[in-house]
């Protein structure tokens, strides 16, 4: 008999339902996380694309931008939001500020992330004395309120981004080290961690082979919802002085000039504070969304 | 906790090693000799080798002494104590106000899940966590002080409740927000256990439900909670009393670091720290107290 035509192997669809179009999908239903996603996309875009967004340069104090007794302008024609105390259009320096608080936020959160990885990861997985010492440390650490802490790091450095970045990550890591750490305890006890000792793979294979991966999602979430906390972070060192350094604009640091003239001039602070509670908004949204979507099981943690 | 108080001293000592500048040349001030500047460094034991000099500085830290401040020319510890009790009545009335504010929203967004509450509470949780709370004292000042005098300008006077009451509130509002969520999810946890669908099968009214069965339980991880805020408001009081012009300890540190003053800077970041510490051991003790069901150790 003749076999009926028709293709040996089982045709592939042309749209594969993948893991990708669930992901959307599931983002679309969930309106909350789909206004967070898109502020952070907007965000990303508005950073990238500063230069070109930004109708006036952030740095510049116009003449023009203050009225004839030297006092800002209101927001109106020429300087959408208003100019700050020496001319600055406050929109350009907002629009620049994204671009500062966003890298701030995302290079110190992943020098805390990636430090806090190494360490809960080693501390957990060798064992022993190595984790006593690197959780006492983490405890140390811990101990010390997070801004009074950065004031005297920065005190003892001096204030520039740079510095900024790497005494925010000194500081935040310690969070990220304690969730690795019991994930990793308990990743060590599983069948499949057992059988490659036994197959005589070494520690460290094991470690960033095999264990690793499974901390992948959790790592992706407290990663979005660490973003939040450290724009926070710079915002608040900002505010009290010590953050960024003038004329850079940063958020933080707009609201804390905004300070000295909130009666006369109280949409130099309002902005910046709407966009700092924008920014945080989305990237908690964000984060929670995908702890939903990655990992039910994440623990909580502050 | 022995050992992480030593930890923490030793790297406030590292700090204070590290800090660019002459500690002797600020305390002598401008126009001193050279000769001047070397007797001050000794005196102070700066030409000493690191190692006799931590060994001093540990010494000096059991008997209580912080150092002297380079702008107030007073002890450290002194200086800190004075401002105590200010700083220490903001972050009281902060823990008031979550405790008030976060309590009730979070059980009853809990109750009632689904409900207008819980959207309103969550939403709220959501908000409270994200805002700065610079940024929302400042709205507060401007709204409700300035625009409408219904609260005072910021600083401290008589009443002196009424000038408590923005601060504590913008303190409290971000532990309220993280209050309401953890109360929430406790709650909704407790309400689905066995023991909680026994009671209710039993006809037990509503009210005995939730006051004598369920908030109980939920609240015990809270009251742990709140120790551990009292003792990190240390650092978020900082801003509040920037904010509102507020003299206490967390206005001092931040005049401090505007002028290098090390000994107060180190001092405060010091002693915020062993509070912190001091307050997790006392938490965890309470915890094993309060709950019967815990075995310490």
């Amino acid at each position: 008999m003749r076999e009926p035509p028709g293709p040996a192997v089982e045709a592939t669809p042309l749209v594969m339902p993948g893991r990708w179009s669930m992901l959307l999908r599931s983002l679309l239903h969930d309106p909350p996380a789909l206004f967070g996603a898109v502020v952070v996309v907007g965000l990303i875009v508005v950073a990238v694309l500063a230069p070109l967004l930004a109708p006036h340069n952030p740095l510049t104090a116009y003449p023009s931008g203050l009225s004839r007794n030297g006092a800002p302008l209101a927001p109106g024609h020429g300087f959408a939001l208003g100019t700050d105390p020496n001319g600055r259009d406050v929109l350009s320096r907002l629009i620049y500020g994204a671009r500062i608080s966003l890298t701030i936020g995302v290079v110190a959160n992943g020098l805390a992330t990636l430090i806090g990885l190494l360490i809960g990861l080693i501390s957990a997985y060798i064992g022993r004395w190595v984790d006593t010492v690197l959780m006492r440390f983490t405890d140390v650490v811990m101990a010390f309120p997070i801004l009074l802490f950065a004031i005297a790091l920065i005190a003892v450095t001096g204030p520039s981004v740079t510095n900024l970045i790497f005494v925010i990550a000194l500081l935040y890591w310690t969070y990220i080290a304690r969730v690795i750490h019991g994930m990793v305890l308990s990743l060590k006890e599983r069948e499949f961690i057992t059988a490659t000792r036994t197959l005589g793979v070494s520690r460290w294979r094991i470690m960033f082979r095999h264990v690793l991966p499974h901390l992948v999602p959790a790592l992706i979430v407290y990663f979005t919802l660490g973003v939040a906390s450290t724009i926070l972070i710079e915002a608040s060192l900002s505010y009290i002085g010590i953050g960024v350094p003038v004329p850079t604009p940063s958020w933080g640091q707009m609201i804390s000039q905004g300070q000295d003239y909130y009666q006369i001039a109280p949409w130099l602070f309002i902005f910046p504070g709407i966009a700092l509670v924008l920014t945080v908004v989305a990237f908690n949204l964000v984060g929670d969304w995908l702890r939903d979507v990655l990992d039910p099981t994440t623990p909580q943690r502050r | 906790m022995l050992v992480i108080l030593f930890g923490v001293a030793t790297v406030t000592f590292f700090v204070a090693y590290m800090v660019p500048g002459d500690p002797a040349r600020m305390i002598a001030g401008p126009g001193a000799t050279a000769g001047t500047i070397a007797s001050i460094r000794h005196q102070l034991g700066l030409d000493e080798p690191l190692l006799h000099q931590y060994v001093v500085y540990m010494g000096r830290l059991l008997s209580g002494n912080l150092g002297i401040s380079f702008l107030r020319k007073i002890p450290v510890s002194q200086a800190i104590l004075q401002r105590l009790g200010v700083t220490a009545m903001i972050a009281v009335g902060g823990v008031v106000w979550e405790l008030a504010i976060g309590i009730p929203v979070g059980i009853a967004a809990a109750w009632k899940p689904r409900s207008i509450w819980d959207r309103a509470g969550t939403l709220f949780a959501l908000l409270g966590l994200s805002a700065p709370p610079f940024w929302l004292g400042l709205l507060l000042l401007y709204y409700l002080a300035f625009q409408h005098s219904f609260f005072p300008l910021g600083g401290i006077g008589h009443p002196l409740f009424w000038y408590l009451v923005l601060p504590t509130f913008t303190l409290g509002i971000g532990g309220a927000a993280w209050y309401t969520r953890m109360l929430r999810s406790s709650m909704l946890e407790i309400l689905r256990s066995p023991y909680m669908q026994m009671a209710r099968a039993k006809g037990m009214p509503n009210r005995i439900l939730l006051f004598r069965h369920a908030m109980p339980n939920a609240l015990i991880p809270l009251i742990t909670m709140v120790g551990m805020d009292l003792a990190y408001f240390f650092g978020g009081v900082l801003i509040i009393e920037v904010v509102f012009g507020i003299p206490g300890v967390g206005q001092q540190a931040w005049r401090a670091v505007q002028v290098l003053d090390i000994p107060m800077i180190v001092g405060t970041v010091l002693l915020a720290a062993v509070f912190i510490v001091v307050m997790n051991v006392i938490v965890d003790l309470s915890y094993a107290f309060l709950d019967p069901r815990i075995r310490y150790r």
